[in-house]
Formats: structure tokens, sequence, C-alpha cells
């Protein structure tokens, strides 16, 4: 606090205008603060806030970007039924890619959180490996799983009799594979979120509620639950926001195929706006998801906001 | 537990032996759960190990088992390290990788410092903005980007990746920072103020010393974005002695319609392992560093 | 020579708020001043202004006859002792002793020679090369002092630095402090809430309450002439008891009259102290330590009456008990000895040499 009031440049109202060397102390923070954060606001707004204004701008222009044409590029999308696709597939892979990662990461967390804490530790570095690897790169390991000919899942199925799964190529599986990848790669993130959360619970709680005869399933739903509510829907909204921006595993995988299927809006703005050379449509396209995101940001905020004041 | 102890009917021995069943029981059902999930979040790397190890002819066999290698060798291995460009990707993934470290880090911690301590016109919306900008995904940005850094003349430049990226990075480090420098007792700057130290020295002398694990910890975590970052590499390197690790491999190791799967998969596990060892020694200041986020240091 | 004047001081904070009302304050050179009150009183924010931590809204404040409202803390000449220590974790016992003087490029051996001298006087040597980590707090608190020494400042500020120690340890270290202060014979100011503390440390006591001084004294004064309520009631443990009554002129002499007809007579050495108030309502004051089992019934002003205890606390060298007066909760200290126990009645002495009437709206001791 002593630094903040003696840098507050506003001085009471009584204060007499003596104070003159203070106040040019308190101008020196302000200065002193002021270049500190310089960096961090021109990164802000030369690589963050300008390139979104540059996209709004962008996104009303023609192909050529000779000619302003309003709307025209967002109204050419919500013509066409492959954006729809593009809109319908976001969502599904995000919604259940999160509800899943959100459930697996629960589970483990509480089954890691029962073991005696000497083992805890091994079983923990082994379960966060997924999403230690580069995304880009685990992904790579996972086509090749998925490899139509090679494919070692199909090998192994195979051997207790079942067909061959066309894992990338057909729109069903294929949807269901950059799910069980993004999964995979984003468990452990919740698992690592709700432990930590778990362990922040006191253990008097759980004993004052066991002495007040709660069984195990309602010291979940009345001591745990209540107490990571928070971290919770801070984990679900913050991973939401990054799955439906994903871009590597559909990249890598199937690249938006089989015929457009699983393309995402990260992945199709792609294809448009760089393979195909139409910048004002991919930018037009990844403006989409602003709305969205920018809702999920705001009540990630807010729930962050809460935590940091609960925490203190 | 509760509510065996709660029941004061049963006979004490019988309690207890339940009691003690019971936990056994839950421990060894812990015990399956976590082995299931750890073979399957294992799968891939360890297929991933088996393929690098494999000869092309090992590989094409189709009557093979694809899980098990037969004869081993560190053909694809060798092979990377000594022709092609794959040892240009790595090392430009380290320059671009150590350069972003290194900006990152000090421009959040001068900020986070400015934020934490020195409350000035605009500090609170900016520490809010700075929390909405780390929200911000790359992929909504990328295009406008691509656009800004052709008109900057540095397309096909792994140096406008360590332009770029630091928007990655800087948002969550300053985030992480603020979180451990307000952590920090005001009592120290304090008596650091009486012992005479000006704002600059008190940063250098007291608060980044304190505050090495945050920092560390937000090192590790500017490393991983950077190293695992993938949309802005392929989508602004296209010429392979620019190009990063993760769009590299594929990109060399694909000639038309045939896969190297041998090398693919050496090439991933090798591109792999820098984060992989950083977890192995620094596992604690990596979670850390990771979920900051939400418990704000 | 460091002197510490305050001059009309006041800490207002934004909204109008005032922390502290305006004090005046002149401390001598080598003195040691205590600052008590309760929480909230100013007693801190005054400090944390002399220090150069808060801006000082109005007044002045000087140093060494310096007025340095508008010097900042590190050009003061002050050294301070944080409640939590505020040792840097990162540094060893001798850096952080070394570090304020390392800041204002002291010689090495000059720096080297001053952290020995002070290490010796605290008794703290064998620790130098230790991080804080590894300290007890008592031995945290040695290297605070040890910090603030080296400096061999114009005045010592502690902000209630025994805080955090357990009892045993705090007792210890306050007679540390004052052999200390016995050594070194820097300018103290030393804010604290506990009243013993502040009576054992302090060659003059300055109680604050809401903002204002409510009396400057040594110990033995505020305690046996407290001007005020608030003064009488906050010094001494434990507190003085307060019995709504009357002073009635009645057969040549002034009497207190007190619930359940009690009726008391003022010594006759202070008869005309209270000549003006006869006839109005008053609050009686007396300490529990002068309210005793039954004795010295002959000697003057001593008058007996009759109490019938509700708990009764034995404490070892004495035994407090407590009853009540018409709703007034009672506390007077008897000998272990004497046969008090709950329900049965007690005759009591009260020593009237040490009666204190108040004025029950002001509060001023009359």
């Amino acid at each position: 606090m002593s630094q903040g009031t003696l840098s507050v440049p506003t001085e009471p109202a009584e204060a007499t205008p003596r104070n003159t060397a203070l106040k040019r102390l308190a101008r020196r923070n302000s200065t002193t603060a002021f270049l500190l954060t310089l960096p961090l606001i021109l990164l802000i707004l030369g690589l963050v806030i300008y390139p979104f204004a540059y996209a709004i701008y962008l996104s009303t222009l023609n192909r050529r970007m000779t000619r302003f044409i309003g709307w025209e590029n967002f109204t050419f999308l919500l013509g066409r039924e492959t954006f729809w696709n593009v809109v319908f597939q976001s969502v599904l892979f995000a919604v259940s890619a999160v509800l899943l990662k959100a459930f697996i990461g629960f589970v483990l967390a509480h089954v890691l959180h029962a073991l005696p804490s000497k083992g805890q530790r091994k079983w923990r570095g082994m379960l966060l490996v997924p999403w230690v690897i580069p995304p880009a790169i685990s992904t790579l390991a996972w086509w090749w799983l998925f490899d139509p000919s090679y494919s070692a899942f199909n090998w192994a199925l195979m051997g207790i009799g079942v067909d061959p799964v066309p894992w990338l190529g057909q729109a069903g599986w294929a949807r269901f594979s950059v799910i069980l990848v993004n999964v995979w790669y984003g468990s452990p993130f919740f698992m690592i979120m709700y432990l930590a959360a778990l362990k922040s619970v006191p253990d008097q709680l759980y004993e004052a509620a066991a002495i007040d005869g709660a069984s195990g399933w309602q010291k979940l739903r009345h001591v745990t639950f209540p107490m990571m509510r928070n971290v919770i829907s801070i984990t679900v909204l913050f991973s939401l926001i990054v799955t439906f921006a994903n871009f590597d595993i559909v990249r890598i995988l199937t690249n938006g195929g089989p015929q457009d299927t699983t393309h995402v809006f990260a992945t199709y703005a792609f294809q448009v706006g760089i393979q195909s050379g139409d910048i004002p449509l991919g930018a037009s396209v990844s403006l989409f998801m602003f709305p969205l995101l920018a809702i999920f940001a705001i009540f990630t905020l807010r729930g962050v906001n809460k935590r940091s004041k609960e925490m203190s | 537990m509760g509510t065996v102890t709660a029941t004061p009917f049963v006979p004490a021995e019988i309690k207890q032996g339940s009691l003690r069943r019971e936990r056994r029981w839950a421990l060894i059902g812990a015990y399956l759960a976590l082995a299931v999930f750890v073979i399957f979040f294992m799968v891939p790397p360890f297929h991933m190990l088996m393929t690098s190890l494999k000869s092309s002819a090992e590989i094409a066999d189709l009557s093979g088992n694809p899980w098990i290698v037969s004869r081993p060798t560190l053909q694809n291995y060798w092979e990377l390290l000594t022709q092609g460009n794959y040892l240009i990707h790595f090392r430009n993934s380290v320059i671009v990788t150590v350069c972003t470290v290194i900006i990152s880090m000090i421009i959040s911690v001068m900020a986070a410092f400015a934020l934490a301590r020195m409350k000035f016109w605009g500090s609170a919306t900016l520490a809010t903005g700075v929390f909405l900008t780390y929200l911000v995904p790359e992929t909504l940005l990328f295009i406008p980007m691509f656009q800004i850094i052709g008109s900057l003349g540095m397309y096909n430049n792994m140096w406008a990746m360590v332009l770029i990226f630091p928007t990655l990075t800087v948002p969550f480090c300053t985030w992480i920072m603020i979180g451990y420098f307000a952590s920090i007792p005001k009592e120290l700057d304090e008596a650091a103020l009486i012992d005479g130290a000006s704002h600059l020295q008190m940063l250098w002398k007291i608060f980044i010393p304190v505050a090495l694990p945050g920092i560390l910890a937000a090192m590790i975590f500017a490393f991983t974005v950077s190293w695992a970052a993938f949309i802005y590499p392929i989508a602004f390197l296209v010429s392979s002695d620019q190009m990063l690790l993760t769009v590299g491999i594929v990109s060399d190791l694909i000639r038309a319609d045939t896969f190297q799967w041998g090398k693919i998969m050496a090439g991933a596990l090798m591109a792999a392992l820098p984060p992989l060892l950083v977890y192995a020694f620094l596992m604690d200041y990596y979670i850390a560093g990771l979920t900051a986020g939400a418990t704000k240091g | 020579m460091a002197q510490v004047t305050l001059r009309k001081v006041v800490k207002a904070y934004e909204g109008g708020v005032q922390a502290v009302k305006g004090i005046d304050l002149d401390i001598a050179d080598h003195e040691f001043v205590v600052l008590v009150g309760p929480s909230g009183c100013g007693k801190s924010t005054t400090l944390r202004m002399i220090a150069g931590l808060e801006e000082i809204s109005d007044g002045e404040i000087s140093i060494g006859g310096k007025v340095i409202n508008d010097v900042p803390p590190r050009d003061r000449d002050i050294a301070m002792v944080f409640q939590n220590y505020a040792l840097y974790p990162h540094m060893t016992v001798f850096d952080n002793m070394a570090f304020g003087l390392m800041l204002r490029k002291f010689p090495k051996e000059e720096i080297k020679r001053r952290v020995d001298n002070a290490a010796r006087i605290l008794d703290i040597e064998p620790l130098l090369a230790r991080k804080p980590k590894a300290l007890s707090g008592g031995q945290r608190q040695r290297v605070a002092m040890g910090r603030a020494i080296v400096r061999d400042p114009k005045v010592f500020l502690f902000d209630e630095p025994l805080s955090n120690l357990d009892a045993k340890l705090r007792v210890q270290m306050r007679t540390e402090i004052k052999k200390v202060h016995q050594t070194v014979r820097t300018t103290t100011v030393y804010v604290t809430h506990d009243q013993v503390e502040a009576m054992t440390l302090a060659d003059r006591v300055v109680v604050m309450n809401h903002g204002i001084i409510e009396q400057v004294g040594p110990p033995q004064e505020l305690y046996h002439h407290p001007r005020t309520r608030f003064v009488a009631g906050f010094i001494g443990s434990p507190a003085m008891n307060f019995i709504p009554g009357r002073l009635e002129n009645g057969a040549g002499a002034l009497r207190v009259h007190l619930p359940n007809d009690i009726v008391l007579n003022v010594p006759a050495e202070r008869t005309s102290r209270y000549a003006g108030q006869a006839g109005r309502e008053i609050l009686f004051g007396i300490r529990p330590e002068h309210l005793t089992e039954a004795k010295n019934l002959d000697r003057p002003n001593v008058a007996q009456l009759v109490a019938t205890p509700e708990v009764t606390e034995p404490m070892g060298m004495e035994t407090l008990v407590h009853f009540k007066l018409l709703g007034a909760e009672i506390c007077g200290r008897v000998d272990p000895s004497a046969p008090a126990s709950p329900g049965q009645p007690l005759p009591m002495a009260v020593d009237l040499n040490h009666m204190h009437l108040l004025e029950p709206q002001s509060g001023r001791v009359l």
C-alpha cells in the first residue's frame, strides 16, 4: 500500500500545496511504472488490438482486397452449407471434448487424491505426459495409429475379430477420432487443475462432515463440489475457448476431411484464407469465433476474479 | 468411513476389519482405474518409439505386429541427424524459443512488477486487459497477422516468429508474475525502501530473487508454448531452411505420397524430448506455471 | 541530535476518513516512546508517517529539527523493525543486515565491522551465514533489530515487533529490546497494542484512541493519574472498575453514593478538588488491586463493603473475584488465602486513596 499511496498523484483535499517534493517523487514513480509497462502495452496494442481491428477491416474487402464490400463476406458464408457444417462441427467438437475431458479429469484427480502421497507423484508424472508433448507432434503419432492400411488399432481389433475401422475415412469416425485425440491431450490439464483444487480443501472440513455423519457421496456433494465449483467452471470455460479455437489436431489428422465434415473454424479459415488465398473471407471466418469466445472469456474472467477474492 | 464409524452397534473388531477391507478394495479400484488411463495415455508415445526403431521394410510388412519391434535399428535417427534439414529445423526451433523466452521474461517481469506494486492510473484496467489478451486464441488473429508480417517483409522468415510468439506467452507470464509478486509481503518492500533501495533496485535485488520459483514457472510456460507453436509457423514459413520443428517434420518427410513413418516418428520423438526433459526435472515448476491461471500463483 | 516532533499531523484517506486527527508530540533525543492503543487508533499510521511509508496529509513532522514531510524514507535516516520481521528470504543474516549499508555504498570493511558489532550486541554471531528460513522467531526478531542497529540511524521505529512471538519469548525479547536501547541510546518510537509492553518499555507512553492522543506521560503517571476514562480503562490489567454513582454533600463531608446504598466518604485531602461537583452524577473508578479482601480497615480512607462473588479465578499469587453491582461487572483482587468462593458473601476493603471520580458524559477524570 505504501508505494500505492506514495505514487497516487491525487492529494487529499486539505493537503497544502507544500508537498511538492513528494509530488515530484510520485510523478517519478508513475513515470517508472509507465516505462516498465510500456513494452507490454506496445505488444498488446501492436500485436493484438491492431491485428484485431485490421481483421475487421479485412473482412469487409473483396477477395483481391481492392474494394469495400461491407457485409458481403459474412452473408456469403451464412449462405454456404460448408460453413454451417463448420459451425456444427466446431460446437460438437468443443462441447463433447470438453465434457469428456472434464469428466476424465475429475475421476483421475479423485483417484490420485485417494492414493497414499508417496506413490501419487509417480502416477501423476505418467498421467501428465500427453499434455507435455506438443500436440502438433503427438498428433503425428495418432495419425500413424489411424493410418488406413497400417493402423495399429485395426491390427489389434483384427486380433479380436473386429472389422477394420475407417478412423479418418468416414465422417462419423473422423469426428470421433479428432475428439478422441483432443480428449487424450487435454484430460491431464483438467486432472491437474482439479487435483490442485482438491488439495486446497482443508481436511478438517471432511473430518467435520464425517463426524456429522456424511457418507462418501454426501461429502463429495456437500463439501468437495461447492469448494471446487469455481475451479471447475474456470477450467471448463478456459478449455472451451482453447478447444473451440483448436487448429493443430484437426489440421494434421484430417485437414478438414472427409468432405469438409471435420473442419472447425480455425482450419476452415486457414484453408480459405491462406491456402486458397482469399484473405478477407478467411478473416471473416475467424471473426465468427469472436462473439462466442468473448462470452466465454468474460465468464472466465469473472470466475478468476471471484476465485482470487476467495483465496485472499 | 463416516457411516461406518457412526453405527454404534457393530462390535469394534468387525467394524475395523470391514473398514480396512473397504479401504483396500477402494485402493485396488483406484490403481486399476489409473492403470487403464496410463495405458491409454501412453499408447501414442509408445507406438511412436516402436515405429521409430523399425526399418522401412519392417514397417511396410503387414504381417508383422505393429506394436512390437523385432529388429530394432537406429537408422531412422541416424539418417535424420546426418541428412536432410532436421538439424536445421531443430536449431531454428531452439533459436526462436530461446529468444521468445528471454523477450517474454523481460517484458512480463517488468510489467508485472509495476502492476503488482506501483498502483498507477489505469493499472487495474491494464491487468484485466492482460488476462483477456491471454484468452485470445492465436487462431483468431493469424490471418491479419499474415498480412502484417507480409507488409513488414518478414514472410517466410523465422525471425517473424520471434516477433509474434511473445503475444502467446507474455500475457500469461505477466499474469503469473503479478500473482507471485503480489504474494511477497508488503513489509519486504517497505524494509527495502527504508534501507534505501530505489524501485529498480527493489525489483532486481529483492523481487526477482524472491520470486525465482515463479520466474522459473513462467519461463517454462514460455518455453512450452513457443516450442509447441504450430499455426504461425505453418502459415508463415514455407522454405525448409526457415521452418521450425513442428512444421518441418511433416513437410520434409512427406514427399508426394510416400510417408517415411519411421523417420517421422523418430523426428517427432526427438522434438518431444526437450519439453519432456524439462518436465521430468522441473515437474513442480512446470505444473505451477501451467495451472497458475485459475489460482493466481 | 535526533528529537522527533509532530505538529498538528493529520492522515486523511480518500473519502475524508481521518485516521490521525491533528496530533502534537515531542520526542526527546535518546527517549524511548511507546504509542499504544486499540487497533485502528492511528498509532501504526503515525509511525508509518514518521517512516515515510505513508504520506502526511497535513501538519509537519521533523526529525532532528529538519522537516521531513517531503523527504523519501531512505533519506530520513531512520530504521524500522516490522511485525513479521520482513527479512529478505534469499539473503543470509549477514547480507540482510548489510543490505542498507551496501545500497549506501559503505566500504566493505566498515560494513563488516558494523555487522559484527551489531551481531555481538544481539548475540547472533553464530547465525550470520544462515538464511532467515533456518532461524527461530526470536532469532529472526534479533536479526531484524540488527538490521536497524547497523545503520546507526537517528531514530528506531518498531511496529508491533513482538506480536508474532509466543508469550514466553515476548517477555524475553521485551527485556532484550530494553537492553539494546540502554546500549545504543537511539531515539525510539515503538508501537504496540499491548499495554504491558508499553508500561515496561517506555520512558513515556502515548495513549492513542480514535486518531487523537488521549494522554502522554511516564508509565507510573498514566497508571496513577489517568486523565480520561479511556486511559484509566486501557492502562492496567484487569481493567479499572467503573461504577455509576452520585456525589453528595452530607454531614460536612463529601460522600459517594453507589448502588445498593453503599456510601463512601471522600478522603479529606480531596474534598476541595471535588467540592464543585456535589450533587452531580459521577462515575466512581477503582482498580481491582485497590478492591481487596477486608484488610487495613483501620487505616484512613479504607472502607468496607460486602460482595458476593459470581466467579473466582485463582491466579496463583492472587485470586480475581468477579461480582455484580446493579448490572456493573466489578472485579477485585484478593489474597489466595482469602475465603473467596462463588455465592459466599465476602467482606472486602475499598482503598479510597486510589479512587477516581469521572464525569460520565465527557469521560474526563475530575
